[in-house]
C-alpha cells in the first residue's frame, strides 16, 4: 500500500492534544544517581517493537517487515548512541533464556508497565509515587548481567503505527468536512535503565507522541534520540 | 467475573466455556439447527506446509511474528506443562491429525483451569490443562484438536483479519456518510457496526474448523460422535453450574452449543465409527492428572468439578482421583446431603490406587465435622504418613495431638 | 490466539477500560497511622499505602497497593457471613464464587482463598506451601503462605506469592491477605506487612 507522507503532519496536529497533557508534570523524578561514563556497560536487551499499518477505518495491521526493519535500525542507532556516552553490549537473543532470566523478564514487563499507569499525571496515579521516581527489579537484577560484565540493563519497549493510503483519506475528509481530527498513527513506549547491582530503575524516558519513523535507518535516529534524551552523558 | 470474558479477545479458539457474551441478555431466538458444513464441502488447506513465517508480503506475516514472540515466551512460563510423556502423547495426537502439517504446528500444555484450545497463525497451539480434565478419552481431545489444526490450515486468522479490517473500514465510510457527528459517536458507531458484522464470519470458521476436526476423527479410526460428546458435556457443565448458555445471534463468536451437538451429530452419523480410545487417554496424561484434579478442585466451582467427576466415572468407576475430585467437591460444597455423597466418594476413593494423599485429608476432616473422630484421627494419620511434608502437618499434628 | 483481530478488539476494548479506569480507579494515600475497616478492623500502618477507592479491584472489602496491582496487592475481607463468598458480587457472578462456611478448617479457608483469587484475578497455578495456627488480636488464627501466578492466557505474566491470615469470630471470617510479585516484591514488603497485621484489632458486630 502507497504511504502518503503529508499524513504525518495530520498526525501530528491530532497528538498535539494528547502529547501536551502527557508532556506536562514531568520532572518529579531525579535520575542523577546514573552517571554514565566509561564505566557504565549498559546491556541492551531485545528491542520490543512492533509497527502497524493503519486502515481506512483504523483498523491495525502487524507489519513484519516494518518490525523487523525497526528492530534492526534501532538497534544500530541504540549502540552508536551509547558508544558515545558509555560502553553498549547486546544481549543474546539466540539463546534461549533460562528460568531466571525469563523471571526477570516478566518483573520488568510488569515493572514498566507500573511506571507508565502510576508514576505519571493520570487517573490511576498512586500517592506513593507523588514525590519522587522509586521503582526497582530488586538485586535479582543482577542474574541479568551475569557473563556479559555490564552493570546497567536497557529495555526499549515502542508500539508504533502508521497510517495507510485509505487512513490518510480518511483524516482528510474527517478534519475537511468535520473538522475533527480522526486518530493517526502513534508512537509509545518507554526506555528504561536498570542498575544491575541494586535493581533500581535509575532512569526512565516515555514515549508518546504522533510523530517518528522507524521504517527507515535515518528516520529511526530521530526516534532512538528521543528515546535516549536526558540519559546522562 | 464471567471467567471467559478474556478469552474472547484471544482470537481463534474453542472457546467452550461462555465467551464474552454468554451474559448478553438478548436472546433472538432459536438458532438454525441444521447450520454447519457437510461431507461435500471443500475445507482444502489454505496455507501450504513448512511455511511457519511464509513470507514478507502474506498479511498476516506481522501477526506470525508477534506470535513467534509470544511463544518464545510461552517456552519459559510457569504454566508450561514440562512432563515428557504428556507432551509426546498431546504432541503426538497434534502432529498424526495434522499431517502433511506436522512440522508446522507445535504445542503447549498450558496450566489453565478452563475448556480451551487456542491456535495462533505462526503455529503455536496451546492446550489447557482445563481440557484435558474435561476430556475422558482420545477421540474427544483430538476432536478439539483437530479443530484447532482447521483454523490452521484454512488460515482463519489471516481470513478474519481481512474481514474484520473490511468492516472497520465500512464502518468508518459509514460514520462518515451519517454525516455531523461528533468524534464520540463517530467511534461509537463503529464499534457497534463492526462487532456486529465481524461475529457472523467468525461463526462460519468455527463450523469449518467443527467439520475438519470432525473428518480428522474418522480418517484416523477416532469415533467422530464424540466431537459432538464435548458440547454434550460442556453444555451439561453449564447446566450444573446454573449459567444459561444464552445465544445472541449477532454478538456471537462461535455457534450455540445447541447447534453445533446437533450437526455434529447429524454427521457422525454419516461417518464411520471408530475408537474413543479412553485408556490410552488415561495412561497418556497420567503424569498431570493429579494435578488437573486438583486444580479443578481449587477452582472453587464445585458443581463444575463434580460434573467432570462423573463424566469420568462413568467410564472408570473405581477412579481415586475422580472420586477424589468428587468427594472434596462435594465437602467444600457442603449443601444438604453433600456430606453424604463426600463421604461416599472419598471412602471409594482411598481405594483406589491413584487417589491422592489430600483424599485421606478431606476425608478425615469429613468424618471429624460428622463427629466420627476416631475414624478421622486414623484419616488423618494416614495422610500425614502419605504426605510428610504437606503444608499444613503441623496443624494437622496439633489437631491429633489434642 | 491472540493476533492483529484480537488485538484490534483489545484496543477498542481497552479506549473503553481507559475510559472506564479514568472514571473509577482512583487511588488515595492512606496511612502512616490507624486505619479503620469499617469499623470492623482497625489496623496501625508503620507507612503509606494506596487506598483504590474504585476500579476493578474494589469487591473486596478493602483494597491497596504500594507499588500498584501489578506488583503487590494487600486486600482485607471484614466480617464475611456464612454462605457468603469472600468479595462482594451480585446475583449470577456470586453464586459462582466459593462461599465461607463457618466453622471450615484450615485447609478448605485456603482453598476458599484460592478460588476466589482465580475467579477475581484470572490467578492459576497455586501451591500452597505453609498452614499453621498464628495468633491475631489475641485469638486463635490461620495463617498460610502459597505461591500463584497471574496474566496466563493475556497480558504480563506474574509469578506470585502471597501470605494471608485469617480469624474466625461469631461464625464471621475476617480476612488479610497480601500476594505480590515473588521477585523482591514480597520480600521488601513483607516486614511492613507484618508489621501490619500484629496491630490488627477485630471489632466483631454484636449480633
Amino acid at each position: 500500500m502507497q504511504l502518503v507522507s503529508p499524513a504525518r503532519l495530520l498526525l501530528v496536529l491530532c497528538a498535539l492534544a494528547l502529547g501536551a497533557c502527557a508532556a506536562s508534570n514531568r520532572r518529579v523524578e531525579d535520575f542523577t544517581a546514573f552517571k554514565g561514563g566509561k564505566d557504565a556497560v549498559i546491556l541492551v536487551l531485545p528491542v520490543d517493537a512492533e509497527l502497524s499499518e493503519l486502515s481506512f477505518g483504523g483498523y491495525p495491521t502487524t507489519r513484519r517487515d516494518w518490525t523487523l526493519a525497526a528492530r534492526e535500525h534501532m538497534n544500530a542507532h541504540l549502540r552508536a548512541a551509547l558508544q558515545k556516552k558509555t560502553v553498549a553490549t547486546v544481549f543474546d537473543e539466540t539463546q534461549e533464556p533460562d528460568e531466571g532470566t525469563a523471571k526477570l523478564l516478566r518483573l520488568h514487563a510488569a515493572v514498566g508497565q507500573s511506571i507508565m499507569s502510576h508514576q505519571y499525571e493520570g487517573p490511576a496515579k498512586l500517592p506513593t509515587k507523588a514525590n519522587g521516581f522509586d521503582w526497582t527489579l530488586g538485586t535479582d537484577a543482577r542474574v541479568l548481567g551475569q557473563g556479559s560484565g555490564a552493570n546497567y540493563a536497557l529495555f526499549i519497549h515502542v508500539r508504533d503505527s502508521y497510517s495507510g493510503a485509505g487512513r490518510v483519506m480518511a483524516q482528510a475528509i474527517a478534519a475537511a468536512v468535520f473538522g475533527i481530527p480522526l486518530q493517526g498513527g502513534m508512537q509509545t513506549g518507554f526506555a528504561s535503565l536498570v542498575d544491575l547491582q541494586t535493581g533500581q530503575v535509575v532512569w526512565f524516558n516515555r514515549l508518546q507522541r504522533g510523530a517518528g519513523d522507524l521504517r527507515t535507518h535515518e528516520a529511526a535516529m530521530e526516534t532512538v534520540e528521543v528515546l535516549l534524551a536526558g540519559l546522562p552523558e | 467475573m464471567n471467567p471467559t470474558r478474556r478469552r474472547f479477545l484471544g482470537g481463534l479458539c474453542l472457546c467452550g466455556a461462555g465467551g464474552l457474551l454468554a451474559c448478553t441478555p438478548t436472546d433472538p431466538g432459536r438458532p438454525r439447527l441444521d447450520a454447519g458444513l457437510g461431507g461435500q464441502s471443500d475445507l482444502s488447506p489454505r496455507n501450504q506446509p513448512g511455511q511457519r513465517h511464509g513470507t514478507d508480503a502474506d498479511p498476516d506475516a506481522g501477526m506470525r511474528e508477534s506470535m513467534d514472540r509470544m511463544e518464545r515466551r510461552i517456552q519459559t512460563s510457569r504454566y508450561r506443562v514440562r512432563e515428557a510423556k504428556v507432551n509426546a502423547y498431546v504432541g503426538g495426537i497434534v502432529r498424526r491429525l495434522a499431517g502433511e502439517f506436522a512440522e508446522d504446528i507445535r504445542t503447549y500444555i498450558v496450566r489453565v483451569p478452563d475448556f480451551n484450545a487456542t491456535q495462533a497463525p505462526n503455529g503455536m497451539m496451546q492446550v489447557w490443562t482445563g481440557l484435558l480434565v474435561r476430556c475422558t478419552n482420545e477421540a474427544q481431545l483430538a476432536a478439539v484438536l483437530g479443530h484447532e489444526i482447521g483454523h490452521y490450515t484454512r488460515a482463519h486468522s489471516r481470513e478474519r483479519q481481512a474481514v474484520w479490517r473490511t468492516n472497520a473500514d465500512i464502518a468508518q465510510a459509514l460514520a462518515m456518510l451519517l454525516g455531523a457527528a461528533g468524534a464520540g459517536q463517530l467511534s461509537d458507531l463503529n464499534t457497534v457496526l463492526l462487532t456486529a458484522s465481524g461475529f457472523g464470519y467468525n461463526r462460519e470458521n468455527e463450523r469449518e474448523s467443527d467439520e475438519i476436526g470432525i473428518r480428522l476423527l474418522a480418517e484416523h479410526g477416532l469415533s467422530p460422535i464424540e466431537a459432538a460428546r464435548n458440547w454434550e458435556n460442556i453444555t451439561a457443565e453449564f447446566e450444573a453450574r446454573g449459567i444459561p448458555r444464552s445465544h445472541s445471534l449477532l454478538f456471537s463468536t462461535h455457534p450455540s452449543d445447541e447447534e453445533r451437538t446437533a450437526h455434529l451429530r447429524r454427521r457422525a452419523g454419516e461417518l464411520p465409527p471408530g475408537e474413543t480410545h479412553a485408556a490410552r487417554y488415561r495412561d497418556g496424561i497420567s503424569e498431570i492428572r493429579e494435578y488437573i484434579f486438583e486444580e479443578q478442585v481449587r477452582t472453587g466451582v464445585h458443581a463444575g468439578t463434580i460434573v467432570i467427576a462423573d463424566r469420568w466415572l462413568a467410564v472408570f468407576p473405581d477412579d481415586g482421583l475422580a472420586l477424589y475430585a468428587k468427594g472434596e467437591a462435594l465437602r467444600l460444597r457442603a449443601r444438604t446431603g453433600d456430606d453424604e455423597a463426600a463421604a461416599a466418594a472419598l471412602d471409594a476413593a482411598i481405594r483406589d490406587v491413584h487417589a491422592p494423599a489430600n483424599a485421606w485429608r478431606g476425608y478425615g476432616l469429613l468424618r471429624r465435622k460428622l463427629g466420627q473422630e476416631a475414624e478421622a484421627r486414623e484419616l488423618l494419620n494416614e495422610y500425614l504418613r502419605r504426605a510428610p511434608n504437606a503444608p499444613d502437618r503441623d496443624l494437622v499434628r496439633r489437631s491429633l495431638a489434642g | 490466539m491472540t493476533e492483529s483481530i484480537g488485538r484490534f478488539l483489545r484496543v477498542l476494548a481497552f479506549a473503553g477500560l481507559a475510559l472506564a479506569a479514568a472514571a473509577c480507579q482512583h487511588y488515595a494515600a492512606i496511612g502512616p497511622g490507624s486505619y479503620d475497616v469499617h469499623g470492623k478492623i482497625a489496623v496501625q500502618l508503620d507507612s503509606q499505602w494506596n487506598r483504590q477507592i474504585a476500579g476493578p479491584r474494589a469487591p473486596w472489602d478493602e483494597s491497596w497497593t504500594r507499588h500498584g496491582p501489578l506488583l503487590d496487592a494487600l486486600v482485607i475481607a471484614a466480617g464475611i457471613a456464612d454462605g457468603k463468598p469472600l468479595i462482594g458480587a451480585s446475583g449470577k457472578e456470586a453464586e459462582q464464587l466459593p462461599k465461607f462456611r463457618a466453622g471450615m478448617p484450615p485447609a478448605d479457608l485456603v482453598t476458599l482463598v484460592q478460588g476466589t483469587l482465580g475467579a477475581a484475578e484470572r490467578a492459576s497455578d497455586f501451591e500452597t506451601t505453609r498452614i499453621e495456627t498464628a495468633r491475631i488480636d489475641g485469638r486463635e488464627a490461620v495463617r498460610f503462605e502459597f505461591t500463584f501466578g497471574t496474566g496466563a492466557d493475556q497480558g504480563i505474566e506474574s509469578d506470585r506469592k502471597a501470605l494471608g491470615v485469617a480469624v474466625e469470630i461469631d461464625g464471621q471470617l475476617y480476612l488479610v491477605l497480601f500476594h505480590a510479585v515473588e521477585t523482591h516484591y514480597y520480600d521488601a514488603l513483607r516486614p511492613t506487612v507484618e508489621t501490619m497485621l500484629e496491630s490488627v484489632r477485630i471489632r466483631p458486630k454484636k449480633t
